[in-house]
């Protein structure tokens, strides 16, 4: 089989690492006044969606966004809808993202970002909120950045050496 | 077959985010569900405010003690002025309680109020609520009306055990009703969008409103109180093509900057407080408000002569009471 699909990861970390990443994404950081913020919870989704695809995917996608609505006190299923959308896209993409080398796997990182973006877009326009700000769309580029790092974060060590 | 399963399920998941979304937005039916999800996630919560928090600590030991000292003096200065006028608009309020005791109208009087904090979480600055740290815990409800130092900054809108999301005055779904403090005419400011705009849509050209207005709360519609500053008139155009006046207004609470601020009950009586209360305040307050009530008395001409003294006694007790 593929590289990774032999090291099982504990469920607790694939869960801690959920959480942590909801700790980050609602950190008020304000990077270029808060608009350049990383969708951490996204990545960590997509990366567990590319090397544990059995049993992460829309169903814990949908989990993730489901904390995020609570952790920001919002509309309940406005994130749970994008996440969904990101685990379903990355779990579809994952056999054949994965070989790439990481760099590469940026690019199609920050597309399916890009779908949540969409999504986010959508739900802005249908609740009548007003159009949501263009800046917003600096998210996928944000988070396309961060990847190599949460790659090299969650991968166990076994696999590491791909990335030094 | 797997595969069909999880096509499946993705459809599912879509079809019940929407669902959610749609049943959040209209009714009220899912509030049981964040109160108790709510409890799982505040954690989480504390820990992403832990590095402001943390932040927030070491520049508080930093501040050398001069600058404390400084602040402390101001921070005097400020009670001391503020007891001052509290003193006075405790003698005007209690006028005005005896002069709508006379005309009979309802009785208005101050508001019980808490203190809470914004935690600033959000993933999106775009959109116009905060959250706060008091909820279902500490009896906030949907629709209760919440301050800043300044004014209104806009209502609570969906509560959990322990924290509240507040949607600012300046969110474009949010109607405020106002009066304008110069003249009472009635007016409704929505949202602009962005943290320093409102808009006052729908008032005739020949309105009287001008630059540098007030408007604050016409206590219209029950949910916010009355009486409270909601934004200052920045500019009003008129546009002879259009029916209405084009009115931009900035919200009087500083909505970008406060961190403390303030749930009320209107209606529920404040819980009492140490005043910096002289000792012959209880005497005068016995005398005044009979001399006023007098004076209430011979101007009103719709009150009966003979009731005058009653009613204004009457009412000076009542005064005197409720300070008790």
């Amino acid at each position: 089989m593929l590289i990774g699909s032999n090291t099982q990861r504990p469920a607790w970390f694939i869960v801690a690492s959920f959480a942590a990443a909801g700790c980050l994404n609602v950190l008020p950081l304000g990077w270029l006044g808060g608009y350049f913020q990383p969708d951490w919870v996204a990545l960590v989704l997509i990366y567990w969606c590319f090397w544990e695809p059995e049993r992460v995917g829309a169903v814990a996608g949908w989990c993730a966004g489901l904390m995020l609505d609570l952790l920001t006190g919002g509309i309940l299923g406005r994130f749970a809808l994008g996440k969904t959308i990101v685990g379903f896209a990355a779990n579809k993409i994952s056999l054949r993202l994965r070989v790439y080398p990481v760099w590469q796997q940026c690019v199609g990182v920050a597309a399916i970002i890009a779908l949540d973006t969409l999504t986010h877009a959508v739900v802005h326009l249908l609740l009548e909120e007003g159009p949501m700000p263009l800046a917003r769309w600096l998210t996928p580029a944000a988070s396309m950045i961060m990847w190599p790092l949460v790659v090299v974060l969650l991968s166990p060590r076994s696999r590491q050496h791909r990335y030094r | 077959m797997q595969h069909s399963g999880a096509n499946l399920r993705f459809l599912v998941l879509l079809f019940v985010s929407v669902l959610l979304i749609n049943v959040d937005t209209h009714t009220r039916a899912l509030a049981p569900v964040r109160a108790v999800l709510g409890i799982a996630v505040a954690p989480l919560q504390s820990l992403a405010l832990l590095p402001r928090r943390a932040g927030e600590w070491v520049s508080l030991r930093a501040m050398s003690e001069p600058e404390l000292l400084d602040r402390l003096d101001e921070l005097e200065d400020e009670r001391l002025r503020l007891s001052a006028e509290l003193q006075r608009a405790e003698s005007l309020e209690a006028e005005n309680r005896r002069l709508r005791e006379l005309l009979s109208a309802s009785r208005r009087g101050l508001d019980r109020v808490m203190l809470a904090e914004i935690e600033d979480i959000s993933f999106e600055p775009s959109v116009q609520s905060v959250l706060i740290n008091k909820g279902i815990a500490h009896q906030v409800y949907e629709g209760q009306p919440v301050l800043d130092a300044h004014g209104v900054m806009g209502q609570v809108v969906r509560t959990s055990y322990l924290k509240s999301a507040v949607s600012l005055v300046t969110d474009p779904g949010q109607t405020v009703p106002v009066m304008v403090e110069r003249n009472g005419l009635r007016a409704l400011t929505t949202g602009g969008g962005s943290l320093d705009r409102l808009d006052v849509p729908y008032l005739d050209r020949n309105t009287d409103i001008r630059r540098g207005d007030v408007l604050v709360t016409s206590g219209m519609g029950g949910r916010f109180p009355y009486g409270y500053p909601v934004a200052r008139v920045l500019e009003v155009t008129v546009d002879v093509n259009e029916p209405f006046l084009r009115i931009v207004a900035e919200p009087v609470a500083r909505l970008g900057y406060s961190r403390e601020v303030l749930l009320v009950w209107p209606g529920e009586p404040p819980e009492p407080v140490d005043l910096p209360a002289p000792p012959e305040d209880h005497g005068t307050a016995g005398a005044k408000p009979a001399e006023t009530g007098d004076a209430a008395g011979s101007e009103t001409t719709v009150a009966p002569a003979g009731g005058d003294e009653a009613a204004g006694a009457a009412a000076g007790e009542g005064a005197d009471a409720d300070r008790q």
